[in-house]
C-alpha cells in the first residue's frame, strides 16, 4: 500500500509538473540541451560533433541527437550561426 | 508484509511532517513574526505540515489519523517548550481528527456527483486541503485563538491552503531534482 500510495504521488507531480509547464523537454532533450550548454560555456559555441562527443550524449544515437538538435532549435531553446555551419549556441543564456 | 508497509508510511509521514514543520517554524515562523502582526502570533501563514496532512488523507485515508497523532504531537511539544507559544493540548487531535473529517466530507461529495472530481491531481487534493482547512481553522480557533473568531478561521485557512500548495511545489522540485540527477548523473 505505502509502494501504491508513492507512485499515485508520483503521478500527481508529473501532472503537476506537466499543468505547471515545467515538462517542456524530454530526457534526451534535457541531456542534448545540457551538452551543447556545457560546450557554450567553454567555447561559447557548440560545435555539432563536439556535442556527438560529448560525455552526457555518449548513449544517445547520432540520428536522435541530430533530430533532438533540430527541435531544440525549433523550440528556440538553441540558435544556430549566421555564418557558420553546425555552429550552435544557447538562445537564451539567461535561462 | 503488511507491518512492514505500515511502518514505512509511518516513517514517511513522519519524517515528511517533521521536515516541513521544522521549515516553517524555523524558517517561515520567525518571517512572519516580523511582518505580520503581533495578533497572528499563534496562527502559521504558510503552514506547510497541512500539505502532508492533506496527501497523507489522500492516500492513506483513515489510517492517515494513527501516523499524523505521534508526530503532531511531537511538533506540538517543540513548539510549546521550545518556543514558548500556549497551544492548547487537545489541538494536535482536534486538528488531525478535523482533516479526517475534511476528507471523509470531500469524499462524500466526491462520490454523490455522478461525474468525479478530477481524480489524483494536485488540484483535487488542494480543495480537499481546503475543506479540511476550514474544520482545523473552526477546531483551533476555538482552542488557541483570543480575538475575533472569523479573523483567526481565515487566518488558519490561508495558512493551510498556502502551505499545502507550497508543499506540492516543494515535493515537486525534490520530484524533479531527483529525475534531473538520476537520469544526468546517476
Amino acid at each position: 500500500m505505502a509502494h501504491e500510495a508513492l507512485i499515485s504521488f508520483k503521478l500527481l507531480l508529473q501532472k503537476m509538473e506537466c499543468d505547471l509547464g515545467l515538462s517542456d523537454l524530454s530526457d534526451v532533450e534535457t541531456k542534448v540541451f545540457l551538452a551543447i550548454s556545457d560546450l557554450c560555456n567553454q567555447t561559447e559555441t557548440a560545435k555539432t560533433q563536439a556535442v556527438l562527443q560529448h560525455d552526457l550524449v555518449a548513449s544517445i544515437g547520432r540520428a536522435t541527437i541530430f533530430r533532438t538538435i533540430k527541435k531544440l532549435e525549433d523550440c528556440k531553446k538553441i540558435s544556430k550561426s549566421q555564418h557558420r555551419n553546425g555552429v550552435y549556441s544557447i538562445a537564451n543564456p539567461e535561462m | 508484509m503488511k507491518q512492514q508497509n505500515f511502518w514505512t508510511e509511518f516513517f514517511l509521514v513522519n519524517m515528511t511532517y517533521l521536515v516541513m514543520y521544522t521549515l516553517t517554524l524555523g524558517f517561515i515562523f520567525p518571517v512572519q513574526q516580523i511582518i505580520a502582526a503581533e495578533s497572528l502570533a499563534a496562527i502559521g501563514l504558510l503552514f506547510l505540515p497541512h500539505g502532508v496532512r492533506a496527501v497523507a488523507f489522500h492516500y492513506l485515508g483513515a489510517r492517515a489519523v494513527i501516523h499524523l497523532l505521534p508526530v503532531s504531537y511531537l511538533t506540538w511539544f517543540i513548539t510549546v517548550y521550545g518556543n514558548d507559544l500556549k497551544l492548547h493540548p487537545v489541538g494536535p487531535l482536534a486538528s488531525v481528527i478535523a482533516c479526517y473529517f475534511g476528507h471523509v466530507f470531500f469524499n462524500m461529495v466526491n462520490r454523490i456527483k455522478s461525474n468525479n472530481f478530477i481524480t489524483n491531481t494536485w488540484i483535487n487534493v488542494l480543495i480537499m486541503s481546503g475543506i479540511m482547512s476550514i474544520l482545523n481553522g473552526v477546531a483551533l480557533t476555538l482552542l488557541n485563538f483570543d480575538g475575533d473568531f472569523l479573523t483567526g478561521v481565515f487566518g488558519y485557512l490561508i495558512g493551510d491552503i498556502s502551505g499545502a500548495f507550497f508543499f506540492m511545489v516543494i515535493s515537486l522540485y525534490v520530484y524533479r531534482s531527483i529525475k534531473f540527477f538520476s537520469t544526468n548523473f546517476g
